[in-house]
């Protein structure tokens, strides 16, 4: 699946979470700081699969930490759907 | 330094005649309000509790002109009823007439919060003491209003009962020190204190229960031009019963409890976002759990040093 983040997202980072506020909803969400890595690596301007999202965050992981890692990186990505925060990326 | 003119320098009557014919031209804070109504009970009271408010004319700036008119019709005679009107608009339902002056509190309210957007509005008590302002951001029936009160006949400065007023661009907080509204218990709790107090009529049945209004410290009016920056974010919850308890609150919490508490921040959108965040790196943040007064005043004492 390709995953595109949608632009102007405004991030305030405190220690435990991140808040996010986007302009195209007017939704304010609180969320748990770690999504804000996989935000920070999504770009705005060019679809990006998300099996090499999860690559990137499982770079020199052992299987059983690669499965947990997997797992987790996709219930964010659900997450992201879902606050409209990403979109998923159709032709 | 310049003496402003108060409404303690009219007698009951001008102030009636004012009300009644172009009305009286009162500044609230930072804004102007042209009050007019033939109701008896709101030149007692307005009175009794803005006597200590600068007077201004017909000449001055007005951002609101706002009245309490009976209406038309049969229910000017039977069970009779009255409206508020901000520039001959009514934004809410006609209430009995025995409600006039709480309605002119809530329209007021109402005319800040639905035009005041060039400050981020918090459903909020403000009050300031040794320079250092605490905002008790709260929902109805959290014992705000009352935990304000007892803190502004305890040497706080009030800036504001109802509404925190963040300046957009500066930050800083802008006083109102509008009369305090009270509810049920809470009226005979503040009677009770050792202090002076003055109170508007006591209203029955409203849809809050019985409402009175308690008039703000002299100085708390004559200091609402001073400005203050914000330096401590305190959500307050009465329990019965229960020891005081205050907890750090975690920053993004103390953000979202912010926004959960404001009136105006989705309107601001990006605006808000900034000021909030702004707010929150300025602040200290803490949840308040109390039922005695002498803890909570300790508590509040110890934050002002």
């Amino acid at each position: 699946m390709k995953i595109i983040k949608v632009g102007n997202l405004l991030t305030k980072h405190y220690d435990e979470h991140v808040i996010v506020f986007d302009p195209n909803t007017g939704q304010t969400h609180c969320l748990d700081s770690n999504v804000n890595e996989v935000l920070n690596h999504l770009p705005t301007n060019k679809p990006y699969q998300s099996s090499q999202l999860k690559q990137f965050f499982m770079q020199d992981c052992a299987n059983d930490e690669k499965t947990m890692l997997n797992d987790y990186i996709q219930d964010m990505i659900d997450n992201l759907l879902q606050l409209k925060l990403i979109r998923a990326y159709s032709l | 330094m310049s003496t402003k003119t108060t409404l303690n320098s009219l007698n009951a009557y001008e102030i009636s005649q004012q009300l009644r014919n172009d009305g009286l031209v009162v500044a609230v804070g930072p804004f102007v309000f042209c009050i007019k109504s033939s109701l008896a009970s709101i030149a007692n009271n307005v009175q009794r509790i803005y006597g200590d408010f600068q007077l201004l004319s017909h000449h001055d700036l007005i951002d609101f002109y706002v009245s309490i008119k009976k209406p038309k019709g049969l229910r000017r005679f039977i069970k009779p009823q009255i409206n508020f009107y901000c520039d001959d608009y009514s934004p809410f339902l006609p209430l009995p007439a025995s409600q006039a002056f709480p309605l002119l509190e809530w329209g007021m309210n109402w005319c800040i919060a639905q035009h005041a957007h060039h400050h981020l509005l918090l459903h909020s008590a403000v009050l300031e003491k040794n320079g250092k302002s605490v905002i008790l951001p709260a929902q109805s029936g959290s014992g705000k209003s009352t935990l304000c009160a007892l803190l502004a006949l305890n040497g706080w400065r009030l800036l504001s009962d109802e509404m925190a007023l963040i300046d957009l661009k500066s930050n800083q907080l802008h006083a109102l020190a509008r009369p305090i509204s009270l509810k049920n218990e809470s009226i005979n709790i503040i009677q009770q204190q050792n202090c002076e107090t003055i109170f508007g009529e006591i209203v029955d049945d409203t849809n809050k229960g019985t409402i009175s209004h308690l008039k703000p410290s002299k100085v708390s009016v004559q200091q609402v031009e001073n400005t203050v920056a914000p330096y401590a974010i305190v959500f307050p919850k009465y329990q019965a019963k229960q020891p005081i308890q205050v907890n750090a609150t975690d920053k993004a919490t103390a953000f979202m409890g912010v926004i959960e508490n404001s009136f105006n921040y989705s309107i601001l959108a990006e605006a808000g976002f900034k000021a909030v965040s702004q707010l929150i790196d300025s602040t200290q943040c803490h949840t308040l759990t109390y039922s005695s007064t002498e803890e909570v005043l300790a508590f509040f004492e110890e934050l002002a040093h």
